[in-house]
Parts: structure tokens; C-alpha cells; sequence
């Protein structure tokens, strides 16, 4: 494979610096067999939560790393589809963020429960507990992002893929099974400090290496730089749609349930929301530089080719670090959030609670499991299975979204929330499947809608047989 | 005169690292409390 980036000594050192710093931050955190004992809080809560003591600079800088996993691919679209992508990747989702600081922040942190799936229960019952933890796992199994950390070392290695993935997955989640949430966090801030670095550095490189709107206006399509492209208003409800699944991410869960206190969650969220448009600004037009330059190339290489063009060795390095770290910071959350199905939803489904020692063991156990799954399905079914995970990942929003937000504004009705969540499973699977075999008009609608519907038909069909008994 | 708005990305780029390093500042002085 070409190599796209050259990389100096300086970069190369700037880069096993990163990797040796994040194994030392794990490392260091990792719980004493005394301190395990006495930790705050009851089952391996200090090992899940990080004691549920984050304060305001760890909540944002976590939460904004974790929630950036696919930089490449923020880059492949705006490439492909221009300046529409801020508002398909960015303006819908910002909407959805205040939601969520407005009106969920504060309830989650104060209901003190540990995962997302616990919440489900707390609101709607065992059977809606064992199905949220179903549909959490797949939703966080990190195949696209270990595929993207692979690929990306792949580019500056030359190695077979099967090896990138692997040595990227071991050094993503080592340090969280030494040091636990703790581990994560702290390295989170690390890597969010990388990234902004690295987007702000390339755009300023950008605009002064290559020129201002002039050079932007003669080097790209027109609709490239028109804010509603070539989109349909379906398109558009679409998306704005699937930016509603911020409201069910376990991710924000589970960073608000370890916040210190309520007031903590619900700024973090909007602190991180300005950090997300400042952000986005820099990789939509990053993006566009990148097509500007090199219309020909392949979409997903834009940054690293601008990288090439414009950074002086040691920075080149330092973007290259901020790139891993975006990559990184999401894995380990995702499969941190996926052994705690092992660990804490699956034990309390069956009305166990694990002691401290046996927590940290499963979740131990688990993140190395959820890390070889995505590995082993990144590597060999990475051409088929992106379609059947986005149906699955697409699930837990159908599926939960709805039962969630009436559960947590109070509007509750016996077996509701269970059946509401099978009706968006059926709907959304149904559809899949319709939209495979069926006529190719079904493809004009996206799995996601037929699954919501069915959801809300379920949750209110329910809710009126309930009042009618009564 | 014809204004060139790529200024403005300059200035988001300097307010996302200022805004980076406000954050990493606070974490430190905690780190030290």
C-alpha cells in the first residue's frame, strides 16, 4: 500500500510517546487490592464510575474525546457531500445535546443508577431492563472505529491489516483494564486535548497554506458550499432523527451517573456542546480544503493528504497523534460500556449483585472480550457486516428512545416499555429485511422510521389497554 | 472591499485551543487541591 504521510524521527517519537503515556496513566490508576475493599460505593462501583466523583474538566474533556470516534469518516463525508454535512453531522445533533443537558442530565445524575439498561428497568420492569441490555451491547460493539484505528495504522505502518487492528485494540484497551473508568477518563482528557490540537493546527495550515474564500469558491462544486447541498427535506428528517439517539448513547449515561453531583452532568453537556461546534467548524472545512486540493482522491484519506501538503515534520507527528487519540478515546469507552453488560446488566437482570473483586474481574474480562469480537468482526466480515451492525446499532434508538424519555418525564404504564421496545425491534428488523428482499422503493425509507412507529404504536396501545382495565 | 469570512475559521481554530487549554488548567489546579 502507498504511503500517504512520510513521518520523521520527531513524529515517530511524538507518537510512542503518546501510546507509552496512555499505558502509564492505566497503569498508575489501577486499583490496589486493599483500596478495592473500601471503595466508594458498593459492587466494583468505584472500578465502573470512577467512585462517581468526576468533576467539571473531566466530564467535558471525556465526553467530547468519546463522542468523536470516526474523524476519517467525518472527513470522507464532507469530502463527498460538502458544507450540508455541518448540518447532517453537526446543527441536528447540537439540538439534541441541549435536549439532553436540558432535560436529562440533571434526572440521570440524581437517580444514581449505573448503567443505561438499569435506568430501563428502574422506569419499565425486568424484561425492558433485559432487553435494553441486549440492544446496548450491539449498539456499542466498536467494529467501525477498531476498523478505523486499524486502517489509520495500517497507513503509517504498511502492516497487514489483520496486525493493525490487533496491536490497535490491545493498546486501546489495555490501560482500561488496568485502571478502570479512572483510566479512561483521565486518558480521555488527554486525547481531547490532542484532538482539538491537531483540527485547530491543520485549519490554521489550511487557510493560510492555501488561501481564503476565493480559493474555496474556484476549487469546488458549487452546491459543495451551499448549507442544504443536494439534500431532500426526507433526507434532512432523517438525520435530524438519528441525531435523536444522543438521547439514548450510553456514553452520556454513564458519564452523567459517575458526575459528582447533577449541576456537574448538565453543564458538562453544554460546556461540550461548544466545544463540538468549534470542532466541527474546523473538520467540515478541513474537509473542504481537502477536496479543494485533491478532488480526485479517495475521500477517507482528505486529512492525512492535507497533512502531507501543508504540516512541517514534529507537527505531522502531533496531527497524526491527535488522530489515533479521537480513535481511541472511543474504543475504550464503547468496550468499557460493553463488559459492563458482563459485569453489572447481566448479574442484576438475574437479581445478583457481584462483590467489588468479582466486578473488576468481569469487567476485565470483558472489555478484552468485546475488544476480540469487534477485532475478529472488523477483520473478517468488515465488508458485510457494516450494514447488518448499522441495522443493529440503529435498533437501540428505535427501540428505546421513546419508552426512555416518557419513563423519565414520569409517564409510565405497566408492560409498556417492554412492548414498545419489541415493536421497534420488529419494525426495525422487519424493515431491514423488507428493504433486502423487497421492492427497491423500499429502500427510500431508512429501517429507523418503521421502528420508531411501531415503538410509539406499542407504547400508547399498551398505555390504553392499561387505563381501560383499571 | 470584499471581506474574506476564512478569517473566522482562523479565530474558531484559536478559540478551540484556548478553550482546550481553560479546560486542562482546571483539571491541573484540581489535581493540586
Amino acid at each position: 500500500m502507498p504511503t500517504i504521510i512520510t513521518l520523521s524521527g520527531l513524529d515517530w517519537l511524538l507518537i510512542g510517546g503518546y501510546f507509552a503515556l496512555s499505558l502509564f496513566v492505566g497503569y498508575r490508576l489501577r486499583p490496589s487490592s486493599t483500596a478495592s475493599s473500601s471503595s466508594v460505593g458498593g459492587g466494583g462501583q468505584d472500578f465502573l464510575l470512577a467512585g462517581r466523583r468526576l468533576t467539571l474538566p473531566l466530564f467535558v474533556g471525556s465526553l467530547v474525546a468519546t463522542w468523536y470516534g470516526g474523524v476519517l469518516g467525518v472527513g470522507e463525508i464532507v469530502f463527498r457531500d460538502g458544507l450540508v454535512s455541518w448540518l447532517t453531522q453537526g446543527g441536528f445533533w447540537y439540538a439534541s445535546y441541549l435536549i439532553f443537558a436540558l432535560f436529562l442530565a440533571r434526572r440521570l445524575t440524581q437517580s444514581s443508577q449505573v448503567t443505561l439498561p438499569d435506568q430501563m428497568g428502574l422506569l419499565h420492569g425486568q424484561s425492558a431492563r433485559f432487553l435494553a441490555t441486549v440492544l446496548n451491547f450491539f449498539n456499542v460493539v466498536p467494529i467501525a472505529y477498531l476498523l478505523s484505528l486499524g486502517l489509520l495504522i495500517r497507513l503509517l505502518t504498511g502492516w497487514p491489516l489483520l496486525w493493525a487492528i490487533a496491536s490497535g485494540a490491545i493498546i486501546a484497551v489495555l490501560y482500561s483494564i488496568w485502571g478502570g473508568f479512572r483510566a479512561v477518563v483521565y486518558t480521555d482528557l488527554m486525547q481531547f486535548a490532542l484532538m482539538c490540537l491537531a483540527v485547530s493546527m491543520l485549519m490554521i495550515y489550511c487557510v493560510f497554506g492555501l488561501g481564503g474564500a476565493d480559493y474555496l469558491r474556484e476549487n469546488l462544486p458549487p452546491a459543495h458550499m451551499q448549507l442544504m447541498g443536494t439534500m431532500s427535506s426526507q433526507e434532512l428528517l432523517v438525520w435530524s432523527l438519528i441525531a435523536l439517539s444522543t438521547l439514548v448513547d450510553p456514553n452520556f449515561y454513564h458519564r452523567c451517573y459517575a458526575a459528582k453531583d447533577p449541576g456537574t452532568s448538565q453543564r458538562g453537556v453544554l460546556i461540550a456542546v461548544g466545544f463540538w461546534v468549534l470542532f466541527d467548524i474546523c473538520t467540515t472545512f478541513a474537509g473542504l480544503y481537502a477536496r479543494a486540493a485533491f478532488p480526485e482522491a479517495d475521500p477517507k484519506m482528505g486529512y492525512p493528504l492535507l497533512a502531507q501538503l501543508l504540516l512541517p515534520p514534529g507537527l505531522k507527528g502531533l496531527f497524526v497523534v491527535g488522530l489515533l487519540a479521537s480513535v481511541m478515546s472511543t474504543i475504550d469507552s464503547y468496550c468499557f460500556i460493553g463488559a459492563m453488560t458482563l459485569s453489572h446488566d447481566l448479574p442484576r437482570w438475574r437479581g445478583r449483585e457481584l462483590d467489588e473483586n468479582q466486578t473488576i474481574r468481569w469487567t476485565r474480562l470483558g472489555i478484552a472480550g468485546t475488544a476480540a469480537l469487534a477485532s475478529f468482526l472488523a477483520m473478517f466480515f468488515h465488508g458485510s457486516i457494516k450494514s447488518i451492525w448499522k441495522t443493529l446499532g440503529s435498533l437501540s434508538t428505535s427501540a428505546m428512545l421513546l419508552p426512555m424519555l416518557l419513563g423519565l418525564l414520569g409517564f409510565r404504564a405497566k408492560h409498556a416499555g417492554a412492548v414498545s421496545m419489541l415493536g421497534g425491534i420488529v419494525g426495525t428488523l422487519g424493515w431491514a429485511a423488507y428493504r433486502q428482499w423487497g421492492p427497491a422503493s423500499a429502500m427510500k425509507v431508512e429501517a429507523l422510521l418503521p421502528g420508531i412507529a411501531l415503538c410509539c404504536l406499542g407504547y400508547f396501545v399498551t398505555s390504553i389497554l392499561q387505563r381501560m382495565r383499571r | 472591499m470584499n471581506f474574506d469570512w476564512t478569517v473566522l475559521l482562523v479565530v474558531d481554530s484559536v478559540l478551540l485551543v484556548v478553550a482546550t487549554a481553560v479546560v486542562i488548567i482546571a483539571f491541573i489546579r484540581e489535581l493540586r487541591r
